[in-house]
């Protein structure tokens, strides 16, 4: 177009004036034409529309998921037939809000890294290719004699039924569990006293809970359920005797350890030791418990006479002793004989009848396989090529099996060495059901068609036994004999409230033996000296599964606040004796010290952190990083499955770290952990709280007289809604729930390593977290919930030049992204610093990592920001739109209470958020703000924010108080 | 001394003076009208890929607006409805129209007939029509006489400043919401008065501030 319009302009004389004339004629008309003529767009409307769907409107269907076992009820919100956000369902038992896991699920349903092909021997076929090898396979498994079966823990009642096909088919055929975040400490504990065939579960409601080495707020078990229990047992309104508190005894600073009471730093190997002295000192106080060895030092420990004194004050089977998937079986067994004896069976600690029961441990496999008796090994949606301890050689052994299948929603590690790979479907397209521990089933109903040829985990077993049933059949067949008669009414029941109401597994009690105990718990006198390096599953991407979900990856460890990687992490004093600086002192976060960790011969190369609160002589490693095949992200971070064995694949001691050089980055987003004296997060003792409710006041660093005056004019805020939100520090336990929750709510981009490196972290909602960094095993951690808290009289209006960030009637702080010209004074002049800023075109980055799948996962309501964008916390505006229409067009406009609930609100497992109107004193929120404990962060900036903050109380054993 | 100059530049200052004042003006009224949706957008009516007539279905056959567009009143989406429905009368009327060959065509691959796009805001804009329909504002008010009109033309400018003149001063565009559809309907002829409808159970009320439309 430049050049006609230029020679247009006179080809013959082109005279200076003509060019000018031409270039402005030319510029001209070029942004008339990029700029008013709106693009050319299609509608293309169904050829024939579903019944009942809305184009454009969100639907939410129930569904279930599984992560190690633990199963949680899901609703999965559809738009236009695409999956959006994933939820907890309400109505499913063991689901209070949902885990970072189910919140970035949705994401990994569109990776565009998942297998989308078969591959044999390397080589991509075609999906008939595959069936036609299936088909064929139950002539060469023959027998069975030689086929092995790899299975995650996977609790469906169609599998089981499925198992018992395979094994009528194939009477030979062994069957092994794998599941890197599985229970098999925890079950061949059980098993050494007695209890087989069963899963059990603890919900939060104990009043003691003693957690030995185990995190069951972050990485263990049924996190959702006990960590809504375990909230509302911090109650302040609970009478002090049903209050809960919480004893842990761990190596390294867990989610739980941050939440905990009472928490005591030791080494993990010394933690089974400690358990054993407080079965002596509950035998002491008349409990039935076998007598076992214990070192004196433990038994003298001030903290396990205090919790020995505290379990038995209680009231019999209100308590729990939890211990860790991290300890070896015999400290399970011992964990629960002590439950037992503290009558904790059947209340606290309630079992179910389910599973097979014969079912292998991966050591047993191993076996078989060095003898060359596996001719056929299938391994099901886990990879132990990857995470398996290093000394079962898997990867090397797993090569020799003439043939090996493995099926998986990767071709990770596994995938590539197997013979034939098979992709999975992903759950949010994959018929299937699971059974809670707590027994209650659920349907797992697909949200989509397989976006790639794969077969779901029931579908392929069904393969396995010849049979080409579909997991629609497969499931129905399961339970179609549970009820006679009307059938499909009922079924459609269960899909539609996500809980099958009937076949329940059987609740038992079981008896326990302890005479095998003794000789297991044999106090070991010597110890390995050097360090003991603890194996820890991460907070954010488990035993790797999550890696290369880009929103885990950047969702900074609870406690570290590490993002993008995984370190060496020591306490304070461990530093000083490998010789490394106490990085929390120096906050060089692109300075740190790589060191290499040494044992067996292994060694690893990582960055050193220092977290005091850590145990003394302990090094800290996060598995799941580092990975090879895993995809693009997953390969940040460093792998250390290598120095892992399989007798104790949690716990090795003699170790050796030696710093090498300086200089690796690692993005901490919160390297500042101390509050320096200023009343950020509030918080007394239960007792304190008692003699003088209104402590929050005497935080106050300013008087009231001295705030109360405003520059300018006072705000009105008069419309008929007021929004208000309310964070309870006393029931956050830090999980990060609701910053993924909100990242997948609102199009939030992730920024990569370097960008939060340099602080560009684009999350909306963020957890503060804060201790005292001089401290070295001993740390209380306070976390904080951060996003825009809505000031009234908002410093960040004030000065954007273009009034892009102005007040709306109801309160809110809103951003008309399309008016920001980028300045960034508004994040400058915001004292909480909630604001973030598209510094690149992130959502153009995301799009060129994730190809089309990230703009599917998008919610259509929210505004994708463009660069040099200014976003922040909107309260979910999109969703007080949505139920202020409705309202308007079906009633009288007013919005009852409880109808909004805001993205972190919904998936908080903890109910920690209560959102509402102000103006309306019998909503909850008003009744939230008028609790004493009630207070507002930088309350001398008179900035009247509508967030406000309920005080932390701790609930401290008297016994144990200091001094 | 010779005149470096010569005489006529003597009434260049004034030229220069009258002229570029109004030169600037121009320019503005210019760009204010020219560069506006009045101008650039106003009439825009592109080629449908069916020559379907709202003039003949909804003007001269008197069909409902919702029989096609059954989502208006309680979604955002008026939405263009799926080739199933054209079928529900094409199957039996007309069933063999070179013109409507193309909807046959889609009723039996399932592939979309790809409309054209008239009405189009900004991604950044939320339109919601349940809310608008339920206040009584009438189909014409936006999408002006669609019953004359034989292939749709966009009739106003769908501008943020024209979408504040009503949201300012709803009172005028209001209509019982019985005649929402009725597109012949004078509010301000038929003296309604919206304060007086007993139909009407509370106060219209349209949000004026940012987020109201852009979330």
């Amino acid at each position: 177009m430049t050049r006609e319009t230029i020679s247009a302009a006179g080809p013959h004389n082109p005279g200076r004036r003509n060019f000018l004339s031409a270039v402005g004629a030319t510029v001209a008309s070029l942004q008339t034409a990029a700029c008013i003529r709106k693009p050319y767009e299609k509608i293309l409307p169904y050829a024939e529309r579903p019944e009942d769907l809305v184009p454009g409107e969100a639907r939410h269907y129930a569904t279930v998921w599984n992560v190690g076992g633990a199963v949680q009820g899901l609703l999965v919100r559809s738009t236009d037939g695409r999956p959006t956000k994933v939820d907890g369902n309400p109505n499913h038992p063991m689901t209070g809000g949902s885990t970072i896991w189910a919140q970035a699920s949705v994401l990994s349903l569109y990776d565009p890294e998942r297998s989308k092909e078969p591959v044999r021997e390397g080589e991509g076929v075609s999906p008939d290719e595959a069936v036609g090898f299936l088909k064929k396979l139950p002539d060469e498994i023959g027998d069975g004699s030689g086929l092995a079966v790899v299975v995650p823990e996977l609790p469906s009642p169609t599998a089981d039924r499925l198992w018992e096909d395979i094994r009528a088919k194939y009477p030979k055929a062994e069957l092994y569990r794998f599941d890197g975040a599985g229970t098999d400490h925890a079950r061949a504990g059980a098993a050494m006293v007695g209890i087989e065939g069963a899963a059990w579960t603890t919900d939060g409601t104990p009043t003691v809970i003693a957690a030995f080495d185990a995190d069951p707020i972050g990485t263990e078990g049924d996190t959702t359920a006990f960590t809504k229990a375990f909230a509302a047992g911090r109650d302040p309104n609970r009478k002090p005797a049903e209050a809960n508190r919480l004893y842990v005894v761990e190596p390294h600073v867990s989610i739980t350890g941050s939440n905990a009471d009472h928490r005591m730093a030791v080494k993990g190997s010394e933690v089974g030791d400690f358990l054993a002295a407080l079965a002596h000192h509950l035998k002491k106080g008349g409990l039935n418990v076998p007598t076992l060895d214990a070192p004196k030092d433990k038994l003298d420990s001030k903290f396990v006479k205090a919790l020995a004194k505290d379990l038995l004050s209680r009231k019999r089977g209100s308590t729990i002793v939890m211990v860790g998937e991290r300890q070896p079986a015999h400290v399970h067994a011992l964990g629960f004989v002590l439950n037992e004896a503290l009558g904790n069976f059947g209340k606290t600690l309630r079992f179910t009848k389910q599973g097979p029961t014969e079912v292998g441990a991966l050591s047993d496999l191993v076996r078989r396989m060095n003898d060359g008796s596996v001719k056929q090994l299938v391994v099901m949606g886990s990879n132990p090529v990857y995470e398996a301890p290093a000394d079962l050689n898997f990867g090397e052994l797993f090569q020799k099996v003439p043939l090996t299948i493995h099926l998986g929603l990767y071709r990770d590690e596994t995938g590539r060495l197997a013979t034939w790979h098979i992709p999975q479907s992903h759950y949010l397209e994959s018929w299937g059901d699971l059974r809670a521990r707590e027994g209650t089933t659920a349907i797992q109903q697909p949200l989509v068609a397989p976006l790639y040829p794969s077969l779901s985990p029931i579908e392929f077993m069904a393969r396995l036994t010849g049979a080409e049933s579909k997991g629609y059949d497969l499931v129905r067949a399961t339970h179609q004999g549970a009820i006679s008669g009307g059938f499909d009414k009922r079924w459609q029941r269960w899909l539609h409230d996500g809980v099958v109401d009937v076949g329940q597994a059987p609740s038992f009690v079981p008896s326990v033996k302890t005479d095998g105990l003794a000789a297991a718990y044999k106090f070991r006198a010597e110890r390995a000296q050097g360090l003991e390096l603890a194996f820890v599953r991460d907070n954010a991407v488990l035993d790797g599964r999550f890696g290369n979900s880009p929103w885990l990856q950047e969702l900074p460890d609870p406690i570290t606040k590490i993002a993008w990687d995984n370190a060496a992490v020591v306490s304070p004093n461990t530093a000083e004796k490998i010789g490394v600086p106490n990085n929390l002192e120096q906050s060089s976060v692109r300075d740190t010290v790589m060191v290499d960790v040494s044992v067996g011969g292994e060694t690893v190369r990582l960055p050193v952190w220092v977290q005091p609160g850590t145990a003394e002589d302990v090094v800290v490693l996060s598995l799941g990083y580092g990975r090879k095949h895993g995809g693009k992200f997953a390969k940040s971070g460093f792998d250390v499955n290598s120095l892992r064995t399989a007798e104790s694949p949690y716990i090795r001691s003699g170790a050796k770290v030696t710093p090498t050089r300086k200089g690796y980055a690692v993005a901490c987003m919160q390297p500042e952990a101390s509050m320096h004296d200023r009343p950020i997060v509030r918080d007394a003792t239960r007792g304190d709280f008692t003699d003088e409710p209104n402590f929050v006041e005497k935080f106050e660093v300013m008087d009231e007289d001295h705030v109360a005056s405003l520059l300018w004019d006072e705000p009105e805020y008069t419309a008929e809604h007021q929004w208000a939100l309310t964070i309870d520090l006393n029931s956050c336990v830090g999980c990060g729930s609701c910053t993924v929750a909100c990242q997948a709510e609102n199009n939030i981009p992730w920024v990569g390593k370097e960008d939060a490196l340099k602080g560009r972290e684009m999350h909306w909602i963020r957890i503060d977290r804060y201790f005292e960094p001089k401290h070295s095993d001993q740390v209380e951690v306070r976390y904080q919930p951060m996003a825009c808290v809505q000031c009234e009289t908002a410093p960040c209006e004030n000065v954007c030049p273009v009034g892009a960030t102005v007040h709306g009637p109801e309160g809110l702080n809103n951003m008309a992204y399309n008016r920001c010209i980028g300045t960034r004074y508004c994040s400058n002049n915001c004292p909480y610093k909630v604001r973030r800023f598209n510094f690149f075109h992130y959502t153009v980055r995301n799009d060129a990592d994730y190809g089309m799948g990230i703009a599917m996962q998008r919610n259509p309501d929210v505004t994708v920001r463009y660069r040099g964008v200014m976003e922040k916390c909107t309260y979910c505006v999109q969703r007080i739109n949505k139920a202020r229409i409705h309202a308007k067009v079906n009633g009288d406009g007013i919005i009852p209470d409880g109808t909004v609930k805001t993205a972190c609100q919904e998936a908080c497992p903890a109910d920690c958020i209560t959102f509402g109107n102000i103006r309306d004193p019998d909503s909850k929120v008003s009744h939230t703000r008028e609790d004493p404990r009630n207070y507002a962060v930088l309350s001398e900036l008179n900035l009247r924010p509508r967030t406000t903050y309920l005080a932390k109380l701790t609930n401290p054993n008297p016994d144990l108080a200091e001094g | 001394m010779t005149h470096m100059f010569p005489r006529w530049t003597n009434h260049l200052p004034t030229a220069v003076a009258v002229g570029v004042p109004l030169l600037g003006v121009a320019v503005v009224l210019g760009v204010y009208y020219f560069f506006s949706p009045y101008y650039t957008d106003v009439g825009y009516e592109p080629t449908q890929p069916v020559p379907y007539s709202h003039a003949l279905h909804a003007g001269e056959m008197g069909m409902d607006c919702r029989y096609c567009h059954n989502t208006v009143e309680y979604a955002a989406h008026a939405a263009v409805p799926p080739t199933s429905t054209c079928l529900n009368c094409h199957k039996y009327v007309k069933a063999n129209s070179e013109k409507l060959s193309l909807v046959r065509q889609s009723g039996e691959t399932g592939e979309p007939i790809p409309w054209v796009k008239i009405h189009q805001l900004p991604d950044y804009a939320y339109f919601n029509h349940s809310a608008h329909v339920g206040a009584g504002v009438g189909c014409v008010s936006c999408h002006g006489r669609v019953d004359q009109m034989e292939e749709v033309w966009l009739h106003e400018p769908l501008s943020m400043g024209w979408c504040l003149d009503c949201h300012r001063n709803p009172e005028p565009h209001l209509r019982p919401v019985s005649e929402v559809t009725n597109m012949a309907y004078d509010p301000v002829a038929a003296g309604y008065d919206p304060s007086e409808d007993p139909n009407r159970t509370r106060e219209v009320n349209p949000p004026v501030h940012c987020a109201g439309c852009h979330r």
